[in-house]
């Protein structure tokens, strides 16, 4: 184990340059992170190992579970420090950012050592299971059933939208155990390994020709009641917790997120400057003018970032009021995609592997997913205006009622 | 002016519909995205029997000397699956130039080939400046070898040359300045198509290499570009192929507003769902009938050019949006390429700028309106 760390950030921040110049690889090219996107995840745990050997996994996770129990600004500076560095960008969402802190918050002690030091050494990989089929914006409604038979639930049903399903090790999974309460009431979260009998799971090829998504089918699974995560019943408020915790991982802001990568952190205006240039337009006032409302939308976003963050921070705005960041990223991300279409225009209709143009497509192509991710648009639009301005909440048909009553696909 | 269709043109639209329900399915169209290329030969041979591929072939050609709203029919139909494949090259775009070039034994081959389904006759274009400014024909060098030409050169973004029996490349310009193209065989020796990556559907880069044509395989195409009344006609058909894309995606996103149940009710009872089908409707309402409109001018030989440049813009931009907004109705199931909604996002984006970007047909349309004054 390394020798505790400098709790200055300053120096942290030197013995951390020091470190990664001496211990990790530089980033190979710029497209790693879709490589250990779409792999296997043998790599990234490779890379964790090494950060965690090194005393540098973890930073904010306590010291008993194998963390630094170092500060936000700590991380911060790490994270600064890793732009050009191979870095295990696969464990940060949802392992270390979404999952991680959940397991932390409501585990049992016996849980929280059996899983916390292994997802920072690198040994495991976790997804959650939470879309169904049948529901995504109504997540409550999910109907994939646990049976209680004595010191088991049966598992039975099927989850969808689940990232990197096929490379990880256990998974975070929301069921109903109860269907005469209303729907929040009868739900469970449970820990589970995946790669068992009992859990089929297949990969989605995407428009973009991704493989990340996956689709599972559970038959009669059998999981252990020690495995429950929070209270049998409860699932909903562990699931609040954790939709929490996402929100702050797709901003960027979450403290637990481990190191960037050089790629995540290039700017759509700079992006769309380079495309201007490859297509030989940077003359064009229009192009002009519609690279200037980027700028101008990311410069509005990053101040919505910072104030809302702030306030969520001091209690002047309620937890939900992530969903206004969420929201404007996504709008801008449809924007941008427009806009790059529009300076594209035949370059992006096809192009070589390595041509920037025809990457760019991909991106149109993609255009929504920015505002269904984490949520659709249209849900965020609802939980700001009825839990952080307090309007009156739109008339749900399945409210209060027992669930088995509810009609559902 | 009535734009409502008439029974021959009912009939036809009823057809191919009849086809797209029938044989081009979700299923087969998913199934063919995934593979090699965007045509079926028994797909080919119905659409020959059925006279789909020869409408803007001439009678004497063997062609069915149809109208273009009759055209237009097959192309809003095969549009709604959406169909991919030469149909749009081949026997609207190529036909329309073969229609206005000069007359020669090469030229009639090619008209009566397109007409019985033997050839598919994909012609190569460029668009011209970066914003997609104007469209003429692609060239590639032709050296003097004896009694033969010889070409050499490449062409990008050529769509659906991989199914092509003929490719009608530019080979300079004749003395009176019209195009010279050469009609080359596709499997000549010196041709080689390959596809182009990217996520667009069907792009591919025609090379010559040393390929030799007789002077004879030469057409001449007096006047081609983003405003000559020779490309008109290919303008408001590939506008009713969009116009089909965006009818199918608001009629699939009405209906599965109200299979789709969340919070105990089906999802099209919720006003920002709602919001997204007005989307569409509008969409498609006005993509729809500004098409109809100019298909009318160019049948009825009236002034076309403000009409047809308005379709194209509004056609391209309103299928952009439907493919949009239908992705918001059915969020993540719309993502799955199984599904099949992506096809149309796909196409949408590969015809944005097929034939010259939105703002080059808006800033045609306001050079019409400016000489009308």
């Amino acid at each position: 184990m390394a020798a505790p760390h400098d709790q200055d950030v300053d120096v942290f921040r030197d013995q951390t340059r020091a470190w990664l110049a001496a211990n990790m690889p530089r980033a190979p090219h710029d497209r790693y992170v879709e490589e250990q996107m779409g792999g296997d995840g043998v790599r990234a745990r490779e890379l964790q190992r090494r950060l965690f050997d090194g005393g540098y996994a973890g930073l904010c996770f306590p010291v008993e579970y194998g963390g630094q129990g170092l500060s936000y600004e700590h991380q911060l500076a790490f994270n600064d420090e890793t732009g050009p560095y191979e870095m295990p960008i696969v464990f940060n969402i949802p392992t270390f950012t979404i999952i991680a802190p959940t397991i932390l918050e409501f585990g049992t002690e016996e849980q929280r050592q059996r899983h916390l030091p292994a997802i920072l050494r690198g040994d495991e990989l976790w997804v959650q299971f939470l879309s169904e089929p049948s529901g995504g914006s109504d997540l409550a409604g999910l109907v994939t059933r646990a049976e209680r038979d004595g010191e088991t639930f049966v598992l039975n049903g099927s989850k969808v939208w689940s990232s990197g399903a096929h490379r990880a090790d256990h998974a975070l999974c929301l069921a109903r155990t109860n269907w005469d309460v209303p729907k929040h009431d009868g739900l469970t979260m449970f820990l589970m390994a995946i790669h068992q009998p009992g859990v089929e799971v297949n990969r989605i090829r995407m428009s973009n020709e991704s493989h990340e998504f996956c689709q599972e089918y559970f038959s009669d699974l059998a999981i252990p009641v020690r495995d429950v995560l929070g209270e049998v019943d409860g699932g909903w408020t562990v699931a609040r917790e954790l939709l929490g915790y996402e929100r702050s991982a797709m901003a960027g802001s979450s403290p637990y997120q481990s190191g960037i990568s050089s790629r995540s952190s290039v700017d759509p205006v700079q992006g769309l400057i380079r495309l201007a240039r490859a297509t030989g337009r940077t003359d064009d006032p229009r192009v002009r003018e519609m690279i200037g409302e980027v700028w101008a939308n990311e410069a509005v976003q990053r101040s919505l970032i910072a104030r809302v963050g702030a306030a969520v921070e001091s209690r002047r705005l309620p937890p939900d009021a992530g969903s206004l960041t969420r929201l404007s990223a996504a709008t801008n991300r449809e924007r941008i995609a427009d806009i790059g279409l529009a300076i594209a225009g035949a370059a992006a209709a096809s192009a070589g592997d390595d041509d920037f143009a025809g990457e760019q497509g991909v991106a149109f192509l993609m255009r929504q997913m920015g505002s269904l991710g984490g949520g659709s648009s249209e849900m965020q639009r609802n939980l700001i205006s009825e839990r952080v301005y307090g309007m009156p909440r739109e008339l749900a048909a399945d409210r209060g009622k027992p669930f088995r009553e509810v009609r559902h696909n | 002016m009535d734009l409502a269709l008439s029974e021959s043109e009912d009939l036809i639209a009823g057809a191919v519909r009849r086809f797209v329900d029938r044989d081009a399915t979700r299923e087969a169209l998913v199934e063919i995205s995934e593979g090699d290329s965007p045509s079926r030969p028994d797909w080919h041979a119905k659409m020959a029997d059925a006279g789909w591929l020869a409408m803007l072939v001439p009678e004497a050609f063997g062609g069915g000397g149809a109208t273009y709203l009759e055209t237009a029919m097959v192309a809003e139909e095969l549009g709604r699956g959406p169909v991919p494949g030469p149909w749009l090259m081949s026997s609207v775009v190529a036909a329309g130039m073969l229609r206005a070039a000069r007359p020669s034994d090469a030229r009639s081959s090619l008209f009566e080939g397109i007409a019985s389904g033997a050839a598919v006759v994909v012609p190569l274009l460029r668009l011209r400046g970066a914003a997609g400014d104007d469209v003429v024909p692609a060239s590639v060098t032709a050296e003097v070898a004896g009694p033969q030409l010889v070409l050499r050169g490449s062409v990008p973004f050529v769509p659906s040359a991989g199914t092509a029996t003929h490719l009608l490349v530019a080979i300079g310009r004749a003395d009176d300045g019209a195009h010279r193209l050469a009609v080359v065989r596709s499997d000549a020796d010196g041709v080689r198509t390959r596809r182009l990556h990217g996520f667009l559907a069907w792009n591919d880069v025609v090379e010559f290499d040393g390929c030799t044509i007789a002077p004879a395989d030469v057409i001449e195409l007096p006047e081609w570009h983003i405003d000559s009344a020779s490309i008109y006609p290919a303008l408001a058909l590939t506008a009713a192929y969009q116009v089909g894309g965006c009818r199918e995606l608001l009629e699939r996103s009405i209906r599965y507003s109200n299979e789709r149940v969340q919070f105990g009710q089906p999802i099209g009872r919720f006003q920002r769902v709602q919001d997204h089908i007005v989307r569409l409707l509008n969409a498609c309402d006005t993509a729809r009938w500004t098409t109809y409109e100019a298909l009318w001018r160019l049948d009825a030989g009236r002034p076309a050019g403000v009409s047809v440049h308005l379709a194209k813009a509004l056609a391209t931009d309103g299928y952009y949006e439907a493919a949009n907004a239908a992705h918001e109705v059915h969020a993540g199931i719309g993502s799955d390429p199984k599904f099949g909604l992506s096809l149309f996002s796909q196409m949408s984006r590969t015809l944005h700028d097929f034939l010259g970007s939105p703002r080059a047909h808006r800033r045609a349309m306001m050079n019409h309106l400016e000489q009308e004054d």
